[in-house]
């Protein structure tokens, strides 16, 4: 190989290891100064190929050349003033999802294999199928949060509130003014937890009946309807899941994290009344089915079916109230 | 890791901080980078190119340095040149270096023979 090629390859190898926007200009530069180098180096003589190899050796392995060109930004995609907190965060986000994923997968199998028999082969199957929703999971949620984080990096986004005043430092929490990480880790485990069971087996919510020597399972809800409005699920979750991982940070009960807890209830409810909304959600088939449990075809039963999404909105409206309400009064108390 | 690993390491950071000032002192008039690389070497502070190059664009990047590609020359050279700014922080930084350099004087000289008094234009921290 000439010794023309073999700069025209190294330069090119460096160039296209760089931003689009410098490679021109980086290109023209690291030319002329691999020839001012060979220059000085062979002074009158004409420059031989080793004479480059030499050089290039001086200059580093286009990699390391182009490295070099790099802004700190670029160099790692979750730098130290992020990391720290994207470790921490990948904690809770496996203990959350395989939590969630073990306390659903049990739920499921249980369901599943309610007076089912199943060769022992199915079993493994069935252990198989649901270690591998886990891995899918967990790969899921860490590349999410890993993108979360790579784009506060991208972005310089600041993860403290203190902006240089000193004083803006929280007092360090009493006991009782504490939100408990294990409480929160618990709420994401649940999230998820339901989330799962509701998307993928919203069957177990159901009606069983005896038709001679055989169980018949009428689901409540109908699995098509329920699945149709998955985003509204999906939302409850989030809303959920980061009240949770707001407290989780927190640490404190806050006027913050008050507001906060009101705003993702609010918007859970929001999204829990739209889906109990949905037309076609309740399976007409369980009216008959309870009429067969009770043996009879009393209209109060009816009217209860008919009512439960309604009763369902209303107590869940009370829990949320109650969610609110201790949090703003914990945050009225300590948070001064 | 090994004593000399350890020393290059160390070595490598004390130096790193003295490249800039070096490099902004040279370019009160248009320089293009391997000429600035064989100046420093003269005064005995050789500058590995790998570093330079990368370095002069980061300095150009945060407007202390401006550039300019000069194609009547046997070779297209680029140019680089200090700026207003640039003087400005190149000032500050030289004070700070003398500031820097006569306390590590006098640190070293002591010896562990204790601190010797406080002088003036010596509070400034970094």
């Amino acid at each position: 190989m000439s010794a023309q090629e073999l700069k025209e390859r190294y330069v090119y190898a460096v160039s296209r290891l760089l931003p689009h926007k410098m490679r021109e200009d980086i290109s023209r530069e690291l030319d002329t100064l691999i020839e001012d180098m060979l220059e000085e180096r062979c002074q009158d003589r004409p420059a031989e190929e080793k004479d480059l190899r030499i050089i290039l050796v001086e200059l580093g392995s286009p990699s390391e050349m182009a490295n070099h060109y790099s802004p700190d930004k670029d160099k790692c995609l979750i730098g130290p003033p992020y990391f720290g907190a994207y470790k921490a965060m990948m904690r809770i986000v496996f203990w959350a999802v395989a939590g969630g994923m073990l306390l659903a997968g049990g739920i499921t199998m249980v369901m599943d294999n309610w007076g089912a028999t199943k060769a022992g082969y199915e079993y493994i199957l069935d252990i198989a199928g649901w270690l591998g929703s886990t891995f899918m999971g967990l790969m899921l949620a860490f590349a999410f949060v890993t993108l979360l984080f790579a784009f506060f990096q991208r972005k310089g986004i600041s993860m403290e509130d203190i902006g240089g005043n000193w004083d803006a430092l929280p007092p360090v929490p009493v006991k009782q003014e504490r939100v408990s990480k294990g409480e929160a880790i618990a709420g994401i485990c649940l999230s998820v937890a339901f989330l799962i069971v509701f998307l993928m087996v919203p069957q177990i919510i159901c009606v069983i009946y005896k038709e001679g020597d055989q169980s018949v399972y009428v689901p409540f809800l109908n699995t098509q309807a329920v699945r149709s409005q998955w985003f509204l699920l999906v939302g409850m979750v989030i809303f959920g899941v980061g009240r949770d991982l707001y407290g989780y940070f927190e640490g404190r009960y806050t006027k913050r994290l008050a507001a906060a807890t009101g705003a993702a209830d609010l918007l859970s409810f929001l999204f829990l009344f739209l889906f109990l909304k949905t037309p076609g959600l309740v399976n007409p088939q369980v009216l008959p089915a309870v009429n067969r449990v009770f043996e009879a075809d009393t209209a109060w039963i009816g009217e209860f079916i008919t009512r439960l999404p309604m009763i369902f909105i209303m107590v869940m409206a009370a829990i949320l109230l109650l969610d609110f309400g201790t949090t703003l009064y914990k945050a009225l108390k300590y948070d001064k | 890791m090994g004593k000399e690993e350890v020393l290059s390491g160390l070595l490598m950071e004390l130096r790193r901080g003295t490249i800039v000032l070096s490099v902004l002192s040279q370019l009160t008039e248009p320089k293009y980078g391997y000429s600035l690389v064989t100046q420093l070497t003269e005064y005995g502070l050789p500058v590995e190119t790998n570093t330079l190059y990368p370095l002069l664009r980061r300095l150009e990047g945060q407007g202390l340095l401006t550039s300019e590609w000069n194609t009547e020359e046997s070779k297209p050279r680029k140019y680089y040149c200090i700026t207003p700014e640039g003087r400005e922080i190149y000032e500050k930084l030289k004070k700070q270096w003398q500031q820097t350099a006569a306390c590590m004087e006098r640190i070293l000289s002591a010896d562990g023979e204790g601190l010797p008094e406080k002088e003036e234009g010596l509070t400034e921290s970094f």
